[in-house]
């Protein structure tokens, strides 16, 4: 990365989302700034149509509306454009022309991210990448393979099967695709056990900002000097778009064995999870559903799980055959000592699937039981659980608002799903409040407003309460080496007072540097 | 910050029936199970682009004769792939019937639609359809039933598809007077003469219907109830049946029909009774759309032969001697397919020609 803060149009950057307060005279510099990338956009459409071919290119304001949002609906906005490159050069030609005419681009994969990551900059377009799904390479031997980001996380597992699988399984697995699992840093079931995805990509080709292209990492697992492979992994496409992905795989081990126990209450359950990890067995998945959630999702899957319940546990085993049938009888017996009421084995690979499906499908099946919910993402220490669980039930009594939860039990990470009704006013309101309740709760227990779905837009405002302005100048100066106009997905990931409609600001440039005089390093 | 703002919003009646759109919540589960956006990447031809159309319609902030709205309730194939991935349980289906059913208004319908709707419309028109024709013909509307649905364009294309199911099972009915089912109306923008029709057909003939083809037994059950139709290899596999003794056994693959799979939710005993007289083959994407659709053939010709060269390339691949299909639609579309191709070793046939060819029998002593 040899461009540093060369050029500076204009004031932090444009970025997304309304509200910017007449009167405020950097915010008026900031609309102005905007309407004029705006123009230049527009202006650009041209250009892109060379580049990807005019049917790849929409502009039509209906052709647009889809992507409006991604998996959080509650941020919309329309970009100028919608391209869609059918190459990595491509991609690299339309960066360059965004970088020409200063226009922000937005990267979106499969756009069902959850915390608005691929919400479009109105003055800026969309880079689709659903047509870069090609695998390019697989090598077993080297437990290696290599993809677009296009493809979708269950097929980078499907080009290495059966003998090997891609363990970060984020539950929107067969549709989200692995750019945007980098993006994100996705996690999902697995990652008590397996890690998250940061722990399986060695090596990235990485079109930054300016058009230029870099290797980050490569092959091997490690490699001398600073890790940008570790800061690019869950920048949420601020430092630029990824559009070759060397991943590592693992061997399927020799037997998974799956089986869901089902308790009275929560509390019991969350203990049962504790002695679990206390007794040293690392479950390939330990996941908890609360009665509200399980309700949802059953009529989708049909694997029978007990509505009756007020949790149940799903806890999968992998490993040799002797190891799993060991941990089992240890695990069965952990959970009849916490009071279960029932415990179920998948008896073959299908039944497994559709246990799998309900614990997969709840946040979606959500749909079924409200017409509008929020999902959050909070990280907590394990043994906060039943304190925290207990805030929310009560969060949710005073505010009148069903919450069901849902969480990956093992590393602590935290879903509830605040449902509410769109249509009954004040209702919305409520809940975003009580899902920032939720996360403030996460965080005083000593954990963190994000597991795995990122910060999007959706929690930028959380930011503040997680880093002092002095770590978040540090992460703005960080993100200004990879893309010093701000033009890789403004407005996400770092809070600024537009947003946030706070005033002191974590990183505030100097007149000087607005003027292009001076530099900070 | 939607891009809605300033637009007036429209006062006539709604379009859709809230409950329906409502149970969207845009996860985008549905996409990889999309034959158009597979093929296109693009998210406005996917379910939940689709859908943000029809809220935008609904919400009137997008006129009914908007070119990208039309283009989208055309292109999609409906069907229904969407539904059984769906974790909300959205009914895409519905949806795409109360779409059409007022974007297809009469100025607005392809010419191409026009005489077909008219053929199928009514009792007497498709019968002489069947005219000159060898389909089946037993007993007179009114009695009791089993009876076996003729259906409109497959008395006039594939009359020997009833006379093989009646080989099947002779006890069934087959009276010539009978109307159309109303699937093509409901599908193609007139919903409620398709739901008539339906009522109509199940009136003239009470008891249980029997059907030979996929997209008639969705739409029948969606009006008459589940419990009042059986498409025919559901109605084979409930019942004890003798196998027949065959030669050589063949290669046979099935082509799933759509609206009987997703639909209806049939896709295990079509797969059985082929396993009964011949060695199975699964194609590799046996369950997605072969591009047939009904009217989808005619209306929008190169998106459907497109759709279609996937699954010639594994007919071919897979060296079978039979595709099977369950649906008149897709018999026509895999036969003009693989006669384009010059596949001529492959056979297209009905899956009621093969169980009757093989001596299939019900009420003999065996079970399937």
């Amino acid at each position: 990365v040899e461009e540093h803060v060369a050029h500076r149009p204009g004031a932090a950057g444009p970025t997304a989302g309304a509200g910017a307060t007449p009167g405020d005279a950097p915010a008026h510099d900031d609309e102005a700034t905007r309407r004029a990338a705006g123009r230049r956009a527009d202006a650009l459409v041209g250009r892109l149509e060379e580049i990807c071919g005019a049917p790849h290119v929409y502009t039509h304001p209906h052709q647009l509306r889809t992507y409006e949002s991604d998996g959080l609906l509650q941020h919309r906005a329309s970009p100028r454009a919608v391209v869609l490159p059918g190459s990595a050069a491509q991609v690299r030609e339309v960066l360059r022309a965004c970088h020409a005419e200063r226009v922000p681009f937005v990267a979106r994969g499969a756009g069902s991210g959850l915390s608005g990551g691929a919400l479009p900059v109105e003055e800026g377009i969309v880079i689709g990448l659903s047509r870069l799904r090609r695998v390019l390479a697989v090598d077993l031997d080297n437990r290696r393979v290599v993809v677009e980001p296009g493809v979708t996380n269950v097929e980078v597992s499907r080009a290495v099967g059966p003998s090997h699988f891609f363990p970060p399984d984020p539950s929107s697995q067969i549709v989200c695709s692995i750019g945007g699992n980098v993006a994100e840093n996705s996690g999902g079931a697995h990652c008590f056990k397996y890690g998250f995805t940061t722990n399986y990509v060695t090596g990235l080709e990485v079109v930054l900002a300016d058009g230029e292209v870099v290797q980050l990492g490569g092959e091997e697992l490690d490699r001398p000097g600073y890790d940008l492979l570790g800061a690019f992994v869950g920048s949420e496409g601020t430092l630029g778009v990824a559009t070759r992905i060397t991943l590592r795989v693992c061997p399927v081990p020799e037997q998974r064995r799956v089986l869901v126990a089902f308790f009275q209450t929560t509390e019991a359950a969350g203990a049962t999870v504790s002695d679990v990890v206390d007794c040293g067995i690392v479950p390939a998945a330990i996941e908890m559903m609360d009665q509200l959630a399980i309700e949802a999702a059953e009529p989708m899957a049909n694997a029978g799980f007990r509505t009756d319940a007020g949790a149940a546990l799903l806890i999968e085993l992998d490993g040799s055959g002797a190891e799993v049938a060991a941990r089992f009888d240890e695990l069965t017996s952990l959970c009849e000592r916490n009071g279960s009421l029932e415990i179920r084995v998948a008896a073959d690979e299908a039944e497994a699937e559709r246990f799998w499906r309900t614990r997969k499908a709840a946040f979606p099946a959500m749909g079924r039981i409200s017409p509008h919910y929020f999902v959050q993402d909070g990280v907590l220490p394990r043994t906060k659980l039943a304190g925290v669980l207990q805030r929310i039930e009560e969060l949710g009594r005073e505010h009148g608002l069903r919450i069901a939860n849902v969480f990956h039990a093992g590393d602590g990470n935290l879903h509830p799903l605040v449902c509410y009704d769109g249509d009954k006013p004040g209702d919305a309101e409520r809940a975003e409040e009580v899902s920032g309740l939720i996360l403030a709760a996460c965080v005083e227990a000593g954990g963190s407003i994000t597991g795995e779905h990122g910060v999007g837009v959706d929690k930028v405002c959380s930011m503040p309460k997680m880093f002092a302005p002095d770590d978040l100048a540090a992460f703005e100066r960080l993100r200004r080496a990879f893309d010093p106009e701000g033009l890789a997905n403004p407005g996400k990931v770092m809070p600024t007072p537009r947003l946030c409609g706070e005033v002191p600001g974590p990183y505030r440039q100097h007149p000087l540097e607005r003027a292009g005089l001076a530099e900070r390093f | 910050v939607s891009a809605d703002s300033g637009i007036q919003v429209r006062q006539s009646p709604p379009v859709f029936t809230p409950e329906l759109l409502d149970a969207c919540i845009s996860c985008g589960f549905c996409l990889p199970a999309c034959p158009t956006y597979v093929r296109t990447g693009q998210e406005t031809s996917s379910p939940r682009g689709r859908i943000s159309l029809m809220r935008a319609l609904e919400a009137g902030t997008l006129p009914e004769d908007d070119p990208t709205l039309h283009e989208e309730s055309s292109f999609c194939l409906g069907c229904r792939a969407c539904e059984p991935v769906c974790p909300a349980g959205v009914r895409y289906g519905a949806l795409l019937e109360e779409w059409r059913d007022r974007l297809w208004t009469r100025p607005r319908r392809s010419w191409k639609l026009r005489p077909l709707l008219w053929a199928a419309g009514s009792r007497a028109r498709v019968r002489l359809l069947g005219l000159g024709r060898r389909h089946a013909r037993r007993g007179r509307p009114g009695g009791e039933g089993p009876h076996l649905v003729l259906g409109c364009f497959e008395r006039a294309l594939y009359p020997a598809v009833s006379r093989a199911a009646r080989a099947v099972d002779p006890t069934l009915d087959a009276p010539a007077a009978q109307g159309c089912c109303g699937a093509l109306h409901v599908h193609n923008g007139e919903l409620e003469r398709g739901r008539e029709l339906a009522r109509e057909l199940g009136e003239r003939l009470p008891g249980t219907l029997v059907t030979t083809a996929g997209g008639c037994a969705a739409h029948l059950a969606a009006v008459l109830g589940r419990e009042r139709v059986r498409e025919l290899s559901e109605w084979v596999a409930e019942r004890p049946a003798a196998p027949g003794v065959g030669g050589r056994r063949l290669r046979v693959a099935l082509q799933d029909s759509c609206h009987l799979r997703n639909g209806l939710g049939v896709h295990r005993q079509p797969r059985e009774l082929i396993a009964l007289v011949a060695e199975y083959v699964e194609l590799p994407g046996a369950s997605e759309c072969c591009g047939g659709a009904g009217s989808y053939a005619v209306l929008r010709p190169e998106d459907s032969r497109r759709i279609l060269e996937d699954k010639l390339d594994a007919i071919a691949a897979a060296r079978v001697d039979v595709v099977a299909t369950v649906n008149p639609g897709c018999y026509r579309q895999l036969e003009q397919g693989l006669r384009r191709r010059g596949l001529r070793e492959v056979e297209v046939l009905h899956l009621a020609e093969l169980l009757a060819r093989s001596g299939v029998k019900v009420g003999g002593s065996g079970v399937v």
